[in-house]
């Protein structure tokens, strides 16, 4: 922590500087304290704290008055003391509920820590919503999330360590995993990864994505964040790192994989053969989700030879006189649902529904009625909307909105040309990807059967490998990763 | 070595088996069929022993010069007369660039797009190469992984789907004009083989290097290769008869075009736009990529040049695609006798003696060790 | 690297941007569904059915969902090409043959010779390879008229022309183009062609008045039109040209009617299943042809006043039903050598065995087949009977 003064003079020198410096923040409380005399000598102790972030009852029962009786500060608070040795530490020390102490005998300034934040109760997950399995979500008080995920998963192989991630306001993160689940380099490079983080009050583990991914801007997500410490448990006994962060209710879990991102967390307590219909269904509407729209359009502009006369005769009659031309509606309208889907989202939850009556339905109905557009054609961007929305990750789904629209301008311009022009592109991106040097679209391709069974809920679990690591060929693709990084 | 570079054994053989198949569905067809009439499917299988010795050698080759491409180790091989020749194979690969790229938007715009200037078509699409190529062999890799099994299943559709209208009796009478046809073709067909030899560039960055395991998959995708040749071949004459097929530029995409999904896709034509810019896609990343990747080994270039390297090539070739030939027919002409002998002869007949000569020189060079052990 | 991919994306862009060559929305077309093709005056004259669907409005907005316009459009002109540019000014928007369902040639032009006509239809991307092949008596230009009522809207005729053809595939030799193209350019058989026929008929609304223009113009088959190389030299009928389908094994769901012992009365098989092959032989330096046909039918209807199942014994009913395929294929068989086409393909089947010697025959092959003899094969079973056991009889 950076070149701050030291702290490890005397009692004075140390109140000196600190009345200086920090104590000109609102609502420090600097105390003197006069202890019993020691083999004659008269002793004295300084206190310092900020008066909002300390457990003022706590300070006084459990370390003012055994100081008085004589009894050292060290030891007097369950959580252990620390010693501050710079100004920078005194600071972060005071701001996150700690009392500071110095004895007049000693040149050491001890930190207790009388915290006293208050934190939400662990609460309902409320964008992970099952219908089984448990519903208790993460809150922000990282103790209370380690040990739910403690509580869960009570076994010696579970290894939790941390790291202080920021430059002057550091921010505890820490990393769960299995023992002989991940790889040690695996363990390697998320450690770096978070030392290198430099920026500093990092609030959730959402701003630290970038910093942790293999490929710092992508569209596809590379990290799965979850709410939920029973699908932390999953991907923690599979094999995966799940980092938490202070403050925030959300995990990471890495490395992360296309497939995962088709998981819901109902599909580790459901039917496996219902969770193989489910996660297909998903597959299918993600792909459905990106070309549908581009598909209407270059069929019904370009390549009028493709449908059967009669639907093709249908469609002209609901074409005839419509102002734009297919691909500015099929723009228009997909516009104007993610207007709508922004709109509800913003609303308060007694308002949303109505908007979506309001939008989807009237606006709708009422767009066909007037004749500025095709029924077909709001039945394709609706049929996408719904599409996009049964996919579990809000990320994807996100993706799946950006490269719809780029396969709609590609559409528009040379029809099937374009169309499989963008597909190739969005497939050489997701190929280029991988998470934690695991290949992104591991076991469909590069194709591994049993983690391909696994993944669609075929196989009750991951495929045994050393210890329970992701797979012994996602690691081997992962080592080869690693290789390749040494030998170059 | 670059990570970016490396891919497994299982994944070379998949993307020597993607890229190199499309010319012999789709690309090459009616060259062969002109050539062979109706007696050309058998040209592949014919060829296939020829060309099994070549990958063999191939793979023997890159055995003997571990973690090298053809365009390094053939110095060490030929000494001096191995400059000009790895050359030759690089004008090989950034030809075969041009032709697939020529051949793909020429069939785009006769038959799909047919407004569209091709130099927009092949511009576009080089672009979206250039993408993938740029992510490196990896990536390449990857995205063959996916294509290729769906390219082979939408292939067996399309077989199943036209299976009515195939009337394998047009195959008969078999050799009416003799042996000469097929030979013909088997000749063209050694020439399509021949690109396997692009096996010879992307070898040294199999990791790990089992020989054995890629000497088997290798063996499999040629398999893969005949048989995605012969297929078509034998199928576009079933159902079209040969002298209806060998008038026709496209007779794969004509195949398609008699295909309709449960009536409710009338013309599948638009899938066959996916089987012939999927494989294309893979094809044209690969074949630039180690062109250019030869070039800068060639040329003893610093590897960060690579990458506008790549641009630069690419662009190149949309340009060559564009200029270089005035019409169609001298495009065809071109194909049948220069590009295809000019694959026999480096694809299929320089491997075996490139290896005679590295064997030769390896017995030579421990016998003088031994020799001077002895004295 | 973010430049030149910046600079790749600028590209991409504006290539994006500046157009759309090749688009050509719904509204600007008008599809045709059958082309016929005449000569008149030795030039093409050739037919449009144009498709619409019924503008809204013109018959209750809504409701008219999925019924259609059909008109036809004429062109004389010297190609087929040409004259598709000149039915391109007789309409509001572009003609489009992406959907189009069956070619139909008359008469007149068929016995002129169709090849000339093929080479458009094949060299053009829009035409499917798939698109039926017929010929009509009289002219196509006649022929397009049809409207058949059945179909699920007045007006579809031609659209539904496709399931019809499928339908009546197991009694007719129906012909996509692209086996057309092929029969013409194989050698050794010669090219049938289903013939299909305009019919006018009056169908009376519940009032007995007969509906103002309901499209009474039905589409029925007529049996098939044989060709010599690309012309048409004559007419099967119906069951002639049923005769024709034995040899290739293609019939299936047609009716035999077989006279029973009083050749007044018949006997009904309904096919289930038929095998057919065409056998070229040669022994002792001559030609021998062989037909062989395996057909599975049902006993659908018996008129006849003897017992034709005995019991369990089928056997007079399966004599009967190979007696009258027999009968059928004599005729075609008759005709074939009179007419010379040789469109059960002998000369193929000599071809495929013995190249040489057909290479030897084939200037004068009509002869050869005027000559040769043929034997006919046929085997049949009569393995169900329906829901009668035995003849029902009144007494």
């Amino acid at each position: 922590m950076g070149h701050s003064p030291r702290l490890d003079a005397d009692l004075e020198s140390t109140r000196q500087l600190i009345h200086e410096t920090i104590s000109q923040q609102a609502g420090f409380v600097t105390r003197e304290l006069s202890l019993p005399p020691q083999s004659g000598v008269a002793r004295w102790a300084v206190l310092w704290y900020l008066q909002a972030q300390v457990d003022v009852k706590r300070l006084e029962t459990h370390v003012l008055l055994p100081m008085l009786e004589g009894r050292e500060p060290g030891s007097l608070v369950g959580r252990p003391a620390m010693t501050i040795r710079d100004l920078d530490s005194a600071s972060w020390a005071v701001n996150r509920g700690h009392v500071l102490v110095q004895t007049s005998d000693s040149n050491q300034v001890l930190s207790l820590d009388l915290s006293n934040f208050p934190f939400r109760s662990v609460d309902v997950p409320k964008t992970e919503g099952s219908v089984s399995g448990p519903s208790e979500s993460f809150t922000e008080s990282l103790p209370n999330n380690l040990s739910q995920i403690r509580r869960r998963f009570p076994s010696p192989d579970l290894r939790v360590e941390n790291v202080f991630i920021g430059d002057r306001a550091p921010i505890e993160a820490v990393i769960a995993y299995k023992m002989g689940g991940p790889t040690r380099k695996m363990l390697k490079t998320i450690r770096e990864r978070l030392h290198a983080v430099k920026q500093d009050a990092v609030q959730d583990v959402g701003q630290l994505t970038e910093a942790l991914s293999d490929i710092p801007v992508t569209l596809f997500p590379t990290i799965l964040t979850t709410e939920r410490p029973d699908v932390v448990i999953q991907y923690v006994t599979g094999g995966r790192i799940a980092v938490f962060l202070e403050n925030s209710p959300r995990a990471l879990i890495m490395p992360a994989l296309f497939m995962d991102f088709f998981v819901s967390p109902d599909d580790f307590y459901e039917a496996r053969p219902f969770v193989t219909f489910l996660r297909t269904l998903r597959f299918l509407a993600f792909n459905m989700a990106i070309p549908l729209p581009a598909i209407y359009v270059s069929v019904t502009t370009y390549h009028l030879q493709a449908l059967p006369t009669l639907l093709t005769l249908n469609l002209l009659q609901q074409r005839q006189g419509a102002p734009l031309p297919p691909p500015v509606e099929a723009l228009v309208m997909s516009l104007l649902f993610e207007i709508l889907r922004e709109a509800s989202v913003r609303l308060p939850r007694a308002i949303g529904p109505t908007v979506s009556i309001v939008g989807g339905l009237v606006i709708g109905e009422a767009a066909i009625r007037s004749g500025l557009t095709a029924p077909t054609m709001v039945l394709v961007v609706t049929a996408t909307a719904v599409a996009a929305f049964s996919l579990p990750s809000p990320t994807l789904a996100n993706t799946a909105t950006y490269y719809r629209f780029g396969l709609l301008l590609l559409a528009s311009t040379f029809g099937f040309f374009g169309l499989l022009l963008g597909y190739l592109v969005v497939l050489a991106n997701l190929s280029s990807m991988s998470s934690l040097g695991v290949p992104y679209t591991a076991p469909l391709f590069p194709f591994q059967l049993e983690q391909m069974l696994y993944a669609l809920g075929l196989r009750p679990r991951p495929p045994k490998g050393a210890g329970n690591r992701p797979s012994p060929s996602l690691t081997r693709e992962a080592e080869r990763f690693y290789e390749g990084d040494a030998g170059s | 070595m670059n990570k970016k570079w490396q891919i497994s054994a299982l994944q070379a053989a998949m993307l020597v088996a993607g890229a190199v198949s499309l010319t012999g569905h789709a690309l090459a067809v009616t060259f062969f069929i002109q050539a062979g009439g109706r007696d050309s499917w058998m040209a592949g299988l014919v060829a296939m022993p020829i060309a099994a010795v070549a990958v063999w050698s191939m793979i023997r080759l890159s055995q003997f010069h571990p973690g090298q491409s053809l365009v390094e180790y053939l110095p060490r091989v030929l000494g001096y007369a191995g400059y000009p020749v790895a050359g030759l194979y690089l004008i090989y690969y950034l030809t075969t660039v041009v032709f697939t790229l020529r051949m793909t938007t020429d069939w785009m715009v006769d038959s799909i797009l047919m407004q569209t200037p091709s130099w927009v078509l092949g511009l576009t699409y080089m672009l979206a190469v250039l993408y993938c190529a740029w992510m490196g062999l990896d990536a390449v890799a990857r995205v063959n992984q996916f294509t290729l099994p769906l390219l082979t299943g939408l292939g067996m559709l399309v077989s199943l789907g036209t299976a009515q209208a195939k009337d394998y009796s047009l195959l008969t009478p078999l050799f009416e004009f003799g042996v000469g046809p097929v030979l013909s073709t088997t000749f063209l067909g050694l020439g399509y083989f021949g690109e396997m030899s692009v096996l010879m560039m992307i070898t040294g960055h199999v990791f790990p290097p089992e020989r054995k395991r890629m000497l088997k998959y290798s063996l499999l995708a040629l398999l893969y290769v005949v048989i995605t040749m012969t297929g078509p071949l034998a199928g576009s004459i079933a159902t079209l008869g040969y002298r209806v097929a060998e008038q026709m530029p496209y007779p794969t995409f004509t195949h398609w075009m008699m295909v309709s999904l449960a009536r409710f896709f009338e013309r599948t034509d638009l899938l066959a736009v996916h089987q012939w810019l999927a494989g294309a896609y893979v094809r044209l990343a690969l074949f630039l990529l180690v062109a250019v990747r030869g070039a800068t080994q060639l040329f003893g270039l610093r590897r960060a040049t690579g990458s506008p390297l790549l641009i630069g090539i690419g662009l190149l070739t949309v340009i060559g695609a564009e200029l270089l030939f005035p019409n169609k027919p001298f495009f065809d002409e071109f194909i049948r006798s220069v590009y295809l002998p000019a694959g026999a002869m480096l694809g299929v007949f320089v491997p075996p003696v490139l290896l005679t000569v590295a064997w030769a020189r390896r017995r030579h060079r421990t016998g003088q060790e031994v020799g001077r052990h002895g004295a | 690297m973010t430049r030149s991919f910046r600079l790749a994306v600028v590209l991409l862009a504006s290539l994006l941007l500046s157009g759309c060559w090749s688009r050509r929305e719904l509204t600007d077309v008008s599809f045709v569904g059958l082309i016929g093709v005449d000569l008149e005056d030795d030039q093409y004259l050739v037919t449009f059915n144009v498709i619409a669907p019924k503008q809204a409005g013109q018959e209750g907005g809504g409701a008219s969902q999925g019924r259609a316009d059909v008109w036809s459009v004429t062109a004389t002109a010297f190609s087929l090409d040409e004259a598709v540019g000149k039915a391109n000014q007789l309409v509001s928007r572009d003609i489009t043959l992406a959907h189009v369902r069956a070619i139909v040639f008359g008469e007149t032009f068929a016995r002129k010779g169709i090849a000339p006509a093929l080479d458009f239809l094949l060299r053009s991307v829009e035409v499917r390879p798939t698109a039926w092949v017929t010929v009509t008596t009289g002219s196509a230009n006649n022929f397009l008229e049809i409207r058949p009522r059945q179909e699920r809207v007045p007006a579809e005729g031609p659209i539904g022309f496709n399931d019809l053809v499928q339908a009546r595939s197991g009694i007719t030799p129906a012909r996509r183009l692209i086996e057309v193209a092929n029969i013409l350019q194989e050698e050794g058989i010669d090219l049938t062609l289903p013939l299909f026929r305009r019919a006018d008929m009056k169908h009376p609304n519940p009032d007995g008045e007969e509906e103002a223009g309901s499209g009474a113009r039905e589409l029925i088959y007529g049996g098939a039109g044989i060709f010599r190389g690309d012309r048409l030299v004559g007419w099967l009928s119906a069951d002639q040209a049923r005769g024709a389908l034995w040899s290739v094994g293609r019939v299936s769901r047609a009716a035999l009617a077989a006279p029973c012992e009083d050749p007044e009365k018949r006997a009904v098989f309904r096919v289930r299943s038929s095998e057919g092959s065409v056998r070229t032989t040669v022994r002792d330096q001559k030609i021998e042809g062989e037909i062989r046909v395996k057909v599975v039918a049902d006993l659908n209807e018996s008129a006849c006043s003897e017992q034709i199942v005995r019991g369990g014994d089928l056997s007079r009913a399966e004599e009967m039903l190979a007696k009258q395929v027999r009968t059928e294929l004599t005729e075609t068989l008759a005709l074939l050598r009179e007419t010379g086409s040789d469109y059960l393909g002998f000369g193929q089947s000599l071809y495929r065995r013995a190249p040489s010697i057909f290479r030897a025959h084939e200037k004068k092959w009509p002869e050869t087949l005027a000559e040769m003899p043929v034997r006919i094969v046929v085997e049949a079973q009569v393995p169900r009977t329906g829901q009668m056991k035995q003849r029902y009889r009144a007494e």
